[in-house]
C-alpha cells in the first residue's frame, strides 16, 4: 500500500495539473457574463478541481485517516478479488460450505515483480513506440509481443511463441487483410 | 401498430447474416471476457469499438451491444463456479450460487441463471420499446437548459461511479470534464490547450483514452498481481432445470426482472444496485426466504435477471437522452457519437434503423446467450482455468492496432500507452477511471448547452431555475449529492437519540 506521504504528494501533483490548467486558461478570453468566451469553461473547471484536490489532500493529511486503505485500491480497480469465503447473507439453513469439495481459489503471487512488472510492460510500450518508425508496426509489435511473453512473463518458450505469433497473425488478418489499415512500413519500406 | 411495423424493420435489419454473426461474436466474445477475473465489460466493448469503427454503424452497435450483455453473463459463471464475482453486478449471485456448486449443483444454477437472463432480458427489452420513444418525444423539446441540467444529473453519478473516495472520483470527473475541452472551441472555434500541436486541434480523441485507462491499466493490474483461478473440481449435470426449480424460480425471475429493469435507468452503478435490491425483495417475499443463502434457485435466479434487466434499462437514459449512467454505456455512446450516430432525442427520428436494429438485437442476443451458454458451459469452465497473464500480450496486441487504426495515426497509439499508465498509477493512489471518461462523454455537451443558455438568459444562471422541466432535474441531482449526506446525518442522529438512554442506563 502506498505510504501516507506518496499519496499526498499525488493528490498534490494532481492539484498541481489543475493549477497548470487553471493558468492556462487565464491565457484565452474570459469573454462577458452574456456571452462567456473559451477560457470560462475551463478556467472554472480548474479551480473546481483545485478546490476538489486540497479537499483531497487536507483529507488525507487528517489525523488518523492517511494510514486508511480504503481509498488504495478503488472498488472499480480490477485484479485480485478478495474472495468472501463462505459467501453470502447469514444462512438461515443448513452450513455446508466446509462440507464442500474445491475452496474459492483465487492465487496471488506476492512479489516484488508487483512493482517492477507493470513498469517493465510500459518500457516495452515506449521501446514499441519509438521502434515503429524505424522497423515498421506489425515487426515492432512482434518483438514487442516476444518481449512480454518471454521475458516479463516468462511464459515456456513454446507457449510464448505460439501466443505471439498467433495474436501477431489476428491482428495482421483482421486489422490488415479485412480492414485494411495501412501499417505503418519499415524505413526500408516493407 | 407503429411499433410492432418498426420492430418488424428492425428485425429485419438484426437478422441480417452479417449483424447475426456479429451479434454471435460479440455475446461469445462478452462471456468469455466477463468469465475472466481482470477485464469488466467496459473493458471489452472498448477493445472492440476500433472493430466497429470499420463495420456500418448498426451492426457495430448490435456487435458492442452483445458484447456487453454477454459480459454481464459471463460474470455469472465465476460467481457460481469459484465464489469469485466477475464483475460487480454478479455479487450477490454468489451468495446461493456457488453454494449451489458446492452442493453438486453447479450446473442448475448456471442454467437457471441463463433461463433467469433471457426471460427477464427479453422483458426489459418489451418495456424499453415501449417507454424510449414517448421519453424521445418529451425530450425533443428539450432546450440548452434542460440539457444542462440533465447533463448537471449524469455528472452527480460521477462520485456514485468512483466507489471509494468520492472526493477523489469528483476531481477525476472534473479532468475528464477539462481533458473534454482540448481542441477547438465548441462555439467561437478559438483552439485551446492544443500547444501548436496540430493532432491535438481536435481535441483528444475519446477512445484511445478508454483502451488505455480500460485496457492497458486493467493489463497492467493483471501483470502486476498474476492472480490466477485454480482448477475447479466440480462436476457439471444437469444443466435444465426441473419442474420443481422451474416454480420456484418464476416468480423471482419476473421480480428480479422488473427492479433490475428500474434500477438499471438510474445513473450510477444500476447492475450491482439492482441485483442486491432482487436479492433482498425476495428475502422478504420468497415462499423459502428462510432458505435463501443456503444454495437454493431463487437466491440465482433473482440477482441474475435483475443484471440482465439493467444493462437494458441503462440504456434508456443513453439513447433517449445522450446521458450514459454508467462506465459502459458511456462507452457505448462514445462508440455511437464515433460512427457518427448523435444518441438523445433525436436518434429514434433519425436513425430508426440503428435503434430498432439494436431493439430487435437485444431479442436476439438473448436468445443467443441462452442458445449457446448451455452447451457451453463446460469450454467457459476451461477458460476460466487460463492464466490471465497468458491475456496481456493478446489484449496489447489489439489494444495498439485497435488504437492506430481510429485514424491511421500512431499519435492515437501514444495517447493510449500515456492514458493506461497515468490511469495506472492513479488508480493505485485511489483515482478511479470511470468518472473521467463519463465526463470526457459529457463535457461537450455540458459546456455547450451550459453557454447556449447563458447567450439566451444574457448571463443570468437563472434561467436554469425558471424553467419547470430544468427546475425539477437540477433538484433530483441536488437530491442525488446531497442523499448521503443526509443519510449519514439522519442516521447519526437517530444513533445519537438511540444511544442516550442506554447510557443513563448504565450504572
Amino acid at each position: 500500500m502506498p505510504a501516507v506521504r506518496w499519496r499526498a504528494a499525488v493528490d498534490a501533483a494532481v492539484g498541481l495539473l489543475f493549477l497548470c490548467w487553471f493558468l492556462a486558461s487565464l491565457q484565452l478570453p474570459y469573454g462577458d457574463g452574456g456571452r462567456p468566451g473559451p477560457g470560462a469553461f475551463p478556467l472554472w473547471l480548474s479551480l473546481a478541481g483545485m478546490v476538489l484536490s486540497t479537499a483531497v489532500v487536507v483529507n488525507a493529511l487528517r489525523p488518523g485517516r492517511g494510514a486508511r486503505g480504503g481509498d488504495a485500491v478503488p472498488p472499480d480497480a480490477p485484479g485480485p478479488v478478495p474472495v468472501p469465503g463462505p459467501a453470502g447473507p447469514p444462512a438461515a439453513g443448513t452450513d455446508d460450505a466446509p462440507a464442500a469439495g474445491a475452496p474459492a481459489v483465487l492465487v496471488e503471487d506476492a512479489d516484488s515483480g508487483r512493482v517492477w512488472r507493470p513498469l517493465g510492460g510500459l518500457a516495452g510500450l515506449v521501446g514499441f513506440f519509438l521502434l515503429v518508425p524505424v522497423i515498421g508496426f506489425l515487426a515492432s509489435l512482434v518483438l514487442l509481443l516476444l518481449y512480454l511473453c518471454l521475458v516479463l512473463i516468462r511464459m515456456k518458450p513454446l507457449t510464448g511463441l505460439a501466443v505471439t505469433l498467433g495474436t501477431a497473425a489476428f491482428v495482421y488478418a483482421v486489422f490488415y487483410l479485412a480492414f485494411g489499415v495501412p501499417f505503418p512500413n519499415s524505413l526500408i519500406g516493407v | 401498430m407503429d411499433l410492432l411495423a418498426n420492430l418488424g424493420s428492425g428485425f429485419l435489419t438484426a437478422l441480417s447474416p452479417t449483424n447475426l454473426m456479429f451479434a454471435l461474436l460479440g455475446v461469445m466474445l462478452g462471456m468469455v471476457v466477463g468469465a475472466l477475473p481482470g477485464i469488466n465489460p467496459s473493458g471489452a466493448v472498448a477493445l472492440l469499438l476500433p472493430i466497429g469503427a470499420t463495420l456500418e454503424p448498426t451492426t457495430a452497435i448490435i456487435m458492442l451491444a452483445a458484447t456487453y450483455y454477454g459480459g454481464m453473463y459471463g460474470g455469472t459463471l465465476t460467481s457460481v463456479m469459484v465464489n469469485i464475482p466477475g464483475d460487480s453486478s454478479s455479487v450477490a449471485t454468489t451468495f446461493d450460487g456457488y453454494k449451489m456448486a458446492v452442493k453438486g449443483q453447479a450446473g442448475k444454477a448456471l442454467g437457471i441463471a441463463a433461463i433467469g437472463s433471457f426471460i427477464a432480458g427479453t422483458l426489459a427489452a418489451v418495456m424499453l420499446m415501449v417507454a424510449a420513444p414517448p421519453l424521445a418525444d418529451w425530450a425533443v423539446r428539450f432546450g440548452p437548459p434542460e440539457f444542462f441540467a440533465l447533463t448537471l444529473l449524469g455528472l452527480t453519478t460521477l462520485t456514485a461511479l468512483g466507489g471509494g473516495s468520492k472526493l477523489k472520483a469528483a476531481a477525476m470527473g472534473v479532468l475528464g470534464l477539462l481533458i473534454g475541452t482540448i481542441g477547438l472551441d465548441p462555439i467561437l472555434g478559438d483552439s485551446r490547450f492544443t500547444f501548436g500541436n496540430i493532432n491535438l486541434l481536435n481535441g483528444i480523441d475519446f477512445l484511445p483514452i478508454v483502451i488505455g485507462l480500460f485496457g492497458l491499466a486493467e493489463i497492467a493490474n493483471i501483470l502486476a498481481n498474476r492472480t490466477r483461478v485454480e482448477p475447479v473440481r466440480y462436476k457439471l449435470k444437469g444443466l435444465l432445470p426441473d419442474r420443481e426449480d422451474w416454480r420456484h424460480a418464476r416468480g423471482p425471475i419476473v421480480r428480479g426482472g422488473t427492479v433490475g429493469f428500474f434500477g438499471g435507468m438510474l445513473p450510477g452503478s444500476g447492475g450491482t444496485l439492482s441485483s442486491l435490491l432482487a436479492y433482498a425483495l425476495e428475502r422478504r417475499v420468497a415462499k423459502r426466504r428462510r432458505l435463501l443463502g443456503t444454495g437454493i434457485v431463487e437466491g440465482v435466479a433473482a440477482p441474475e435477471s435483475a443484471n440482465n434487466a439493467a444493462a437494458t434499462g441503462a440504456m434508456i437514459p443513453m439513447l433517449t437522452l445522450g446521458i450514459p449512467g454508467s462506465a459502459t454505456t458511456a462507452v457505448l455512446l462514445g462508440g455511437l457519437m464515433m460512427y457518427g450516430i448523435q444518441p438523445g432525442p433525436l436518434m429514434i427520428s433519425e436513425n430508426p434503423g440503428v435503434f430498432w436494429g439494436l431493439v430487435a438485437s437485444m431479442y436476439i442476443g438473448n436468445t443467443l446467450l441462452l442458445i449457446i451458454n448451455l452447451p457451453m458451459v463446460p469450454l467457459f469452465v476451461k477458460a476460466l482455468q487460463l492464466r490471465p497473464t497468458t491475456l496481456v500480450p493478446i489484449v496489447i496486441g489489439i489494444a495498439l492496432a485497435g488504437a492506430y487504426s481510429l485514424r491511421n495515426n500512431l499519435f492515437d497509439v501514444l495517447v493510449v500507452i500515456i492514458a493506461g499508465a497515468v490511469g495506472y498509477f492513479l488508480r493505485q493512489f485511489g483515482y478511479p477511471a470511470a468518472p473521467l471518461v463519463l465526463a470526457m462523454v459529457l463535457g461537450p455537451m455540458v459546456e455547450q448547452s451550459l453557454r447556449q443558455s447563458l447567450q439566451m438568459s444574457q448571463g443570468s444562471l437563472f434561467i436554469l431555475l425558471e424553467r419547470p422541466v430544468s427546475l425539477v432535474i437540477l433538484a433530483l441531482a441536488a437530491l442525488i449529492i446531497t442523499a448521503p449526506f443526509l443519510g449519514g446525518l439522519i442516521t447519526r442522529t437517530r444513533n445519537r437519540r438511540g444511544a442516550g438512554p442506554r447510557v443513563d442506563a448504565t450504572p
